[in-house]
């Protein structure tokens, strides 16, 4: 993506991931942030769980998101700061952003203002429910929009209410599609010359990937509910606790010849001569007695074991795994998932192991090329040496504080003890070695 | 605000989907509402999403199941068995026909019948061939069996999805199979991007457990930052029943507000009497200061539940968004089906496919201002474009047809 510059608009995930997904492929994106206003991702998640000196530069949650990007701080309350703004906008491929919906119009830079200023410019907007309609102007988040899009009325435990996910999950979704609503924009652009505005609904995208569901309702009648981890139609199927602390497998057994599997795994144990086991549909019928029985075999057995032994007899099982076994796991290390970066000296973060590109190219590899930026600092090399302005002119703008290096109203979230968080159950544990744990 | 007027933005894009199930058909689903000619090219006994509920009528049929209906809009549908070598043959002039390829077979099936990438490049040097697998191309896990619940476990959400003492929960859905359709399309149109600039073709590599590793939040970091392992939801005494405190009831469903339905505001600080305002009841106005609310926190939870329980939710969410207060609505499917936005949005389209009639669709994932979504067709019946494609394309005449047909490659 060499070449294809983005200005970014972005907030927290719903478009600061989609861009990431660009960066990641080569494209030059330019954050575009706020002194007055800071992005709440650059305040939470500090590195040892510690603000330090500049928390806004020592943030787990903006330094994933952010990698491979450049950043510029402007205020673009002032006319100043927006001018800039424009300016970025002349020489930029693509606009994305997520502020509320009214916001880019009050800053004069909405869809009609940017085209004027660049004709075949490509906008990204992403909004909770999109730019038209009566809940246009309603404000969102990840939690609201995947309650809209009715992902959540179908996860969850049978016997409670809906259960949110643990992570913004329509945020994601909705970066996804919007990065692909982009590339298929340049390619309408390589064709034509023209640009185009995408007005993207975060709830929306996740109806998309519930469409069967959708189509249930609107001939069936049927408003599907929730199941926990059970399956329709396949028996055993959940998540089955095994030897360690909070430790699971999950196994997912549709035929008779995944069944077969699972018994010879198991040794072939009496109880699975039982009559009511005797074929999927009794299987499922009966998944209670099941599931108590596999449940009894699961637990004798760590759940890296349990998988392997199931998989080698051709029994789709899978280790639940934590965050830490994510970065030690044998075939994301084989595939060279994680990738270090280092930091600029004065975050004190040093190495850090980073998710690695969300997909691999024989020709075109991604790469994590260069850590987060810090707040603000590229503003003198942009505003130089791509846009040409003095240095003069550049100090001018710091004066007048339309750009800077530090927020405004430096106040960070209160930090909780890890030894608190694992009281109140937030976390399982903690390792106080993890930098030895990891090599950094 | 799409017209049809405008062409589409993929229409000269041509793929050619030997995807099964939900990932790859999402992903090749979204190119081909955008305009991009995909021919479906199936097994004999069709794609395997055809015997997967719900069904149209509740009644099982090949040309019923409503997932494959929806994931297979705007594709043009072919029959084809791969392992014999006719049909190997009809492959390979498809492939020279294509821009790319999208499969999900286990890794080296391809290969094993001479129509992995590298063969296929020698055919036709551009050729963008997508795998979207569970595990990927290599590694350990590469032969493994996946399925939604185990790809869910190893791409590292579900250890942290649900209750603090309960087991982890999975997503509702085929969530991770239709987030890695969505990922595989964005790493599909890169590479179609480097082809249109270079005309070099690829491999793209594309694995459900690595786009949910790309997408995790708060978790890997939290320990590559503070070596803490992140668990699902704190326990009950913390959260309140179900860790559910920012879901509440109204006269007619669930609406999202801020705990226990105290309104919140984003950053902004809440002032007590825009609460009661929003509420319109002044038995609320003695709850004024902090310290008021924490010790008669029982009896303000239950006049909040009692005033909410008259309203209606989206009255309530309306009411609530007047005052930049962060309440959404919860909608079940049959809420989304009605909902006023996504009607005002023409987020529903008509598809009209033998089995159905004519019915609303869902699944335009967003609006271009320029180039129009929809269904060109509905899903292809079983073979139903073989004519169409080796005749008319390819260049067979409607006795090779037959033969082929009695053959049993197509």
């Amino acid at each position: 993506m060499e070449g294809i510059r983005v200005l970014e608009f972005g907030q927290l995930l719903a478009v600061p991931h989609a861009s990431k997904l660009l960066a990641d492929m080569g494209a030059e994106v330019i954050k575009i942030e706020s002194c007055v206003r800071l992005n709440a991702h650059r305040n939470s998640s500090f590195l040892d769980n510690d603000p330090g000196e500049q928390f806004w530069n020592r943030a787990a949650n903006y330094n994933d998101q952010n990698r491979n990007k450049l950043e510029v701080t402007l205020d673009l309350t002032k006319p100043q700061g927006r001018q800039v703004a424009v300016e970025l906008v002349k020489i930029s491929d693509i606009v994305c952003e997520n502020f509320a919906s009214r916001v880019m119009g009050n800053f004069g830079l909405d869809y009609d203002s940017l085209k004027k200023i660049r004709p075949d410019i490509i906008m990204l907007s992403s909004t909770g429910y999109g730019h038209t309609g009566p809940w246009a102007s309603y404000t969102a988040a990840g939690n609201t929009t995947e309650a809209a899009s009715g992902i959540l009325w179908i996860t969850g435990y049978t016997d409670r209410l809906p259960r949110l996910p643990s992570i913004p999950y329509t945020d994601f979704v909705g970066a996804q599609h919007g990065a692909f609503a982009l590339m298929a924009a340049l390619h309408y652009r390589r064709l034509t010359g023209k640009g185009q505005m995408i007005d993207l609904a975060q709830a929306e995208t996740g109806s998309s990937q519930i469409g069967e569901v959708l189509l249930d309702y609107i001939t069936n009648g049927h408003v599907q509910q929730r199941l926990g981890n059970r399956h329709p139609f396949m028996a055993p199927h959940g998540c089955y606790p095994c030897s360690g602390n909070d430790q699971w497998v999950a196994i997912a057994v549709a035929t008779d010849e995944e069944w077969n599997g699972l018994r010879h795994a198991m040794g072939d144990p009496a109880w699975c001569q039982d009559p009511r086991f005797a074929t999927p549909l009794l299987r499922h019928q009966h998944q209670d007695e099941l599931d108590e029985r596999l449940a009894a075999w699961t637990s004798q057995r760590d759940h890296y074991e349990a998988m392997n032994l199931l998989q080698e007899h051709g029994v789709p099982a899978g280790a639940v795994l934590t965050n830490k076994e994510l970065l030690q796991d044998p075939h994301y290390q084989a595939r060279g998932f994680y990738q270090m970066l280092e930091h600029a000296p004065e975050t004190g973060i040093g190495r850090r192991p980073y998710p690695g590109v969300a997909w691999h190219m024989s020709k075109t590899p991604g790469s994590l090329r260069w850590a987060a930026p810090t707040l603000g600092q590229d503003n003198e090399r942009i505003l130089t040496q791509v846009l040409g302005m003095s240095d003069s002119e550049v100090q001018q703008l710091a004066q007048s504080g339309v750009i800077g290096k530090e927020p405004l109203r430096p106040t960070p979230t209160r930090v909780m003890p890890l030894e608190a968080q694992k009281r109140t159950g937030a976390i399982t544990d903690y390792d106080p070695d993890y930098k030895t744990v990891l090599g950094v | 605000m799409s017209t049809g007027s405008h062409p589409s933005a993929l229409a000269d894009l041509r793929v050619l989907d030997l995807s099964t199930l939900v990932a790859g058909p999402y992903c090749t689903k979204l190119l081909a509402d955008f305009g991009a000619d995909v021919i479906k090219v199936e097994p004999l006994s069709g794609d395997p999403a055809r015997s997967l509920a719900p069904f149209f009528g509740d009644h099982p049929s090949l040309e019923g199941s409503l997932l494959h209906l929806y994931l297979n809009t705007s594709k043009r549908g072919v029959t084809l068995d791969l392992s014999l070598p006719t049909g190997r043959v009809l492959l390979q002039k498809l492939v020279a026909w294509a821009d790319v390829l999208v499969e999900s077979f286990k890794p080296g099936t391809l290969d094993a019948l001479g129509l992995g990438y590298k063969d296929l490049s020698k055919i036709k040097p551009s050729i963008v061939v997508v795998s979207v697998t569970p595990f990927g191309q290599d590694g350990p896990y590469k032969g493994y069996r996946g399925s939604e619940i185990v790809e869910f476990a190893l791409g590292g959400f579900m250890y942290t999805y649900g209750e603090y003492e309960r087991p982890p929960l999975k997503h509702g859905g085929h969530q991770v199979q239709y987030h890695t359709g969505v990922n595989a399309s964005v790493a599909t149109m890169v590479a179609v991007y480097h082809q249109r600039a270079t005309g070099e073709g690829q491999h793209v590599d594309v694995s459900s457990i690595e786009t949910q590793a790309a997408t995790l939040r708060d978790t890997t970091s939290l320990y590559a930052y503070m070596g803490a392992i992140r668990r699902r939801s704190p326990k009950e005494e913390v959260t309140g029943e179900g860790g559910q405190g920012n879901m509440v009831a109204s006269k007619d469903g669930y609406f999202m507000g801020g705990e226990g339905g105290l309104p919140r505001a984003g950053l902004r600080t809440v002032e007590w009497d825009e609460v009661v305002d929003f509420l319109g009841n002044e038995e609320l106005r003695s709850f004024a200061t902090e310290e008021e609310r924490r010790r008669r926190r029982g009896e303000l939870r239950a006049i909040l539940q009692e005033t909410y329980a008259k309203r209606a939710k989206y009255d309530i969410v309306e009411g609530a968004q007047q005052h930049h207060f962060m309440f959404g609505p919860v909608e079940t499917p049959a809420d989304v089906v009605h909902s006023p936005q996504m009607a005002a949005r023409g987020y529903f389209a008509s598809v009209n496919h033998p089995t159905t009639g004519p019915i609303p669709f869902p699944g335009r994932p967003f609006i271009m201002s320029e180039t129009p979504w929809g269904a060109q067709r509905p899903a292809p019946l079983l073979g139903e474009h073989n004519h169409h494609v080796y005749c008319d394309l390819l260049g067979y005449t409607p006795q090779d047809l037959v033969s082929l047909h009695q053959l049993r490659v197509i």
